[in-house]
């Protein structure tokens, strides 16, 4: 019985991982593809001579040889995963064209840039002032996706020119990695601790500060588009998202010491949500005898989104938590219906996102299933 | 209020601060007639509910007026889901004990 | 028992009246909501009565000593040419003299032969004659593609143009001023002026005729050298001068554009109809000032002014100065366009005010993001510093050549950011407490709130938008009212 049980595990596992793997390869094929006609669609051979010059530079002048510059081609780390800019420069180094040739933003985001001007005042610098930094202000509630197209643009130029840059490892310790760390050990305290009365300070305290800071305030809870960018090969850029790496790590890492996912009990900033509401309305567990079987419903919903969105190879097309709804107000009407339901939902049943439809349960249910395998 | 009257406007208000009178009378008979014990801050947080909530659905129809359709139905969602929570919470609390 | 009865009857039958009244209630909450934010008497300048009745902020706790623009090194006055018009006007009259004469110059000939002071000041701003070059081409596609845009804007184009009626040419009130001041604005003054109670009379009467005439908002301040051009004086043509002796005090007027229209920027709305309402009651006051004893002369819109108006209504206590330049007032937000009346009566200036407007703006940033040419500044804080003043500064270069890119029938303007500017606010309760409450609020939390529903609730296409095909699509920010849609009264 031990045994078979193990057997069936360790096929899901590997079956998971297996699909997991095949997804993304297709997709980045697909990827590679589409670039080069992209490239070739915005200077079309009848006016334009190109000439490569490496990866990431090429040389351009139009037919008739009245106009040369150069097309840098580079990536920045955005949210989601990559962010690929292609620059047009004149001879003098002058920003003509810039475009975004390939991303996996969430379009709002990108929105958000476009209502900026973001991309004509990132044209109005020339293309060596990107080399030492960033020249222009990042777009407070994108800041992430504006770094990505400077970082792009001087990824270009100096991989094209080859020159040199100090890209040294200094991840920030700030305010919201403190906050973390602070979350994770309360988390894992919570485990050790029986004194009940201890234990409801600590959690409530957890939740609210969560709720606040990582929900409001930063509004960074862990979401499925960055699992599948990561799954895709996007590890987002250590020197500006520290937390994430802490944040995600530390659960997993709680998970595998202590079999516990803190992060769901007393980190998600919407749990603390729904614990809130839950609060107000005096909420109760919804028993069913189906649980088991809409759980799988929920796994299986989570594991479709993730291997849709790697065969696309667009980890934005994952994202259908509420966080950014209920947090910042982002995200599509029929999220806010979601939300709007799971709102007044949750002054009556305890939790229903987290039991029922959150895409991160199923990620650490697998977590979980790993180590329970490997601890055996 | 009635562009092309004097007169409608106030009888509007006259007419609003009778049934303002008598759901208030009403709402008294219905917690004097139920189990609910009320004190001084539940009748004040019942009050200020209501009013909320006139205030809301006022201010979204304000922006209907003004045409910002959609600025009025973001107005109404956001404020009156925040009130439809305060307001089942505001009932287990004056059901509570 | 019978009464025990009626009255268990009584009871029952207010319990259901009360909750059917209470959601009734509801309704007429909502009814009152709905006619509050549709009233006409809610667009301040344009509703019922000519006194505005609500329409005033309490500036008395706003009141401070020291103007809110930050004076950080040595000051100078304006150079004529530093000013937009007079500058396109000078470069203009050199690449299109009347008649059929050869140009004086063209673009080809470069900087170094143009006449001084165009050379000078185009050598030390490199970008804006380039910037000039666009806006002429624009302005020559905005000719050719106004066919296709003329019918469906024909009425904001007639309405406009009508409003532009009395400013041009001979028949234009005011008249211009000829003649040095010294003749000028005496000319017709009443020689025998009687002994005025006080200064703060004064003030209280011009201020009562300024709104009796239609101003909005009426502030007095003392004339500063700073705000003075140099180098230009009408009646008199190209010379440096002095302020005058009797340019003493400043009547400053106020009034803002029609609402609807105005927040159907840039096509729908027009400059001219305050331009024009201000004339008047600027052309009007002056000749008040004259009859009963005074030398006054009237600086009106669009370009007949000696004084620059925005920094002159800081000091008259109207409001601040936006991010996008523009004067914002706590009554009218940015959708307040000025003139003056400069005078030698005995007056009481009004004091400025601080309502935060510099606070809110480093947060905001709507103006610079909904700005088509990209001309108003990103800056968290103020950071150019113009002729010893440190404040937010607009490239007057590229807002130009927007306004010969928009769909309308030549370059009568943008005003984008005026409508998008949150402040920009009719006068129903609601907008009411933000602006009762924001300013009273000290730890900003309240404004961010605001913003953030500001940003989140309402909708904004987005610099590009506002521009004609192929870069845009002609988008407005608020819908166009319907008595300026050709579409709904003519088939086209
Ligand atoms: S008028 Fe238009 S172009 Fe000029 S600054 Fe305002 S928004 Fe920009
Ligand atoms: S739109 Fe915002 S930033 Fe611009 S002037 Fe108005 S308040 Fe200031």
């Amino acid at each position: 019985m031990m045994m078979k049980k193990k057997y069936r595990d360790l096929i899901i596992v590997s079956g998971i991982a297996v699909m997991i793997i095949l997804a993304a390869v297709y997709g980045k094929r697909r990827d590679a593809e589409t670039q080069k006609e992209l490239i070739e669609a915005f200077f079309p051979s009848s006016q334009y001579h190109i000439e490569r010059v490496n990866g990431n530079k090429w040389k351009l002048s139009s037919s008739n040889l009245l106009y040369s510059g150069n097309i840098y081609i580079g990536e920045g780390k955005g949210y989601n995963g990559a962010v690929s800019i292609m620059v047009q420069t004149d001879h003098q180094g002058r920003i003509s064209q810039l475009n975004i040739i390939a991303n996996h933003e969430t379009p709002s985001y990108f929105q958000k840039l476009k209502i900026n001007n973001f991309l004509k005042t990132a044209s109005q610098v020339k293309i060596g002032d990107y080399v030492s930094g960033e020249p222009i202000d990042a777009v407070s509630g994108a800041t992430i996706t504006s770094r990505a197209i400077m970082q792009g643009i001087r990824n270009g130029n100096t991989k094209g020119e080859n020159i040199a840059v100090s890209n040294s490892f200094h991840p920030s310790f700030g305010i919201l990695e403190f906050i973390i760390v602070a979350l994770l050990i309360a988390g894992l305290i919570l485990q050790v601790i029986k004194n009940r009365k201890i234990r409801r300070t600590i959690r409530w305290t957890s939740l609210i500060v969560s709720f606040a800071m990582l929900g409001f305030v930063y509004n960074q809870p862990i979401t499925l588009s960055r699992i599948v960018a990561i799954l895709n090969g996007h590890f987002p850029d250590i020197r500006y998202e520290f937390y994430f790496y802490l944040l995600l790590g530390g659960s997993i890492m709680a998970i595998i010491f202590t079999k516990k996912n803190i992060y769901c009990r007393s980190i998600c900033p919407f749990s603390a949500a729904q614990e809130i509401l839950a609060k107000t309305g005096r909420a109760k567990t919804f028993h069913t005898k189906y649980y088991r079987r809409l759980k799988y419903l929920q796994w299986g919903f989570t594991l479709g989104a993730i291997l849709l969105a790697l065969v696309l190879n667009n980890p934005g097309a994952a994202q259908y938590e509420v966080f950014g709804a209920f947090f910042q107000l982002t995200g599509t009407v029929i999220l806010f219906v979601v939300l709007f339901i799971v709102v007044i939902l949750s002054l009556f049943i305890y939790r229903p996102w987290c039991n029922f439809m959150c895409p991160m349960d199923g990620v650490f249910a697998y977590v979980r299933m790993i180590r329970n395998m490997i601890s055996k | 209020m009635f562009p092309n009257s004097t007169i409608l406007g106030p009888l509007f208000w006259i007419v609003m601060g009778g049934l303002y009178t008598i759901s208030f009378t009403g709402f008294y008979y219905w917690i004097t007639d139920s189990i609910i014990k009320m004190n001084w801050w539940k009748w004040l947080l019942s009050i200020l509910w209501f009013l909320g909530l006139n205030i809301t659905i006022a201010g979204g129809f304000t922006l209907f007026g003004e045409k910002e359709i959609r600025a009025g139905f973001w107005f109404l969602s956001v404020f009156g889901g925040v009130f439809i929570v305060l307001g089942v919470g505001l009932w287990r609390l004056l059901t509570s004990r | 028992m019978d009464e025990d009865n009626n009255k268990f009857n009584r009871r029952n039958f207010i319990k259901t009246a009360g909750l059917a009244s209470g959601v009734i209630a509801l309704a007429g909450a909502a009814g009152a909501g709905l006619a509050a934010g549709s009233n006409k008497d809610s667009y301040t300048g344009w509703g019922r009565t000519a006194y505005g009745e609500d329409q005033f902020f309490n500036r008395k706790p706003f009141l401070v000593d020291t103007p809110t623009y930050d004076k950080v090194g040595e000051t100078r006055r304006i150079a004529f040419i530093e000013d937009l018009f007079k500058r396109n006007g000078e470069l203009s009259r050199l690449l299109f003299p009347r008649g059929d004469e050869t140009p004086l110059w063209s673009f080809d000939e470069g900087v170094e032969k143009l006449p001084e002071p165009l050379k000078t000041y185009y050598l030390e701003h490199p970008d804006a004659l380039g910037e000039f070059r666009k806006a002429i081409e624009k302005s020559q596609e905005q000719a050719g593609t106004w066919d296709k845009y003329k019918h469906k804007y024909l009425l904001a184009d007639a309405w406009s143009t009508a409003h532009a009626s009395p400013i041009g040419g001979q028949g234009a009130f005011p008249p211009q001023p000829h003649g040095n001041p010294e003749e000028s604005d005496f000319r017709g003054v009443n020689e025998e002026t009687l002994p005025l109670k006080s200064p703060a009379h004064g003030s209280s009467l011009i201020k009562q005729i300024a709104y009796s005439f239609g101003a909005s908002l009426v502030g007095i301040a003392k004339v500063k050298e700073d705000w003075v051009y140099q180098g230009y004086m009408r009646g008199v043509g190209k010379i440096d001068f002095e302020v005058p002796e009797h340019w003493k005090y400043a009547v400053v007027i106020a009034v803002p554009h029609e609402w609807d229209s105005m927040y159907a920027n840039p096509t729908y709305g027009t400059s001219y109809d305050a331009y024009s309402k201000l004339r008047f009651i600027a052309g009007k006051l002056e000749v008040f000032l004259k009859e009963i004893g005074y030398a006054a002369r009237s600086h009106v819109p669009p370009t007949s002014y000696e004084i620059a108006m925005p920094p002159l209504a800081i000091d008259a206590g109207l409001g601040e100065q936006g991010r996008h330049g523009v004067l914002v007032t706590p009554e009218l937000g940015a959708n307040t366009r000025l003139a003056a009346v400069t005078t030698n009566m005995l007056l009481e200036p009004d004091k400025p005010i601080d309502i935060g407007i510099k606070e809110f703006c480093s947060k905001c940033k709507i103006c610079a993001e909904e700005c088509p040419s990209g001309a108003i500044s990103f800056t968290d804080k103020p950071e150019n510093v113009i002729r010893g003043y440190q404040r937010w500064n607009i490239n007057q270069d590229k807002c130009f050549t927007i306004w010969n890119s928009v769909a309308t029938s030549h370059a009568r303007g943008c005003r984008v950011c005026l409508a998008v500017c949150p402040y920009s606010r009719k006068n129903n309760w609601i907008h009411k407490i933000v602006r009762e409450v924001d300013p009273r609020d000290p730890t900003g939390l309240f404004s961010s709130a605001m913003l953030a529903m500001q940003k989140k609730f309402f909708t904004y296409p987005g610099g590009q938008e506002y521009l004609p095909a192929p870069d845009g699509n002609n988008k407005t920010f608020g819908e166009a009212p319907d008595w300026l849609m050709t579409e709904e009264w003519f088939n086209i």
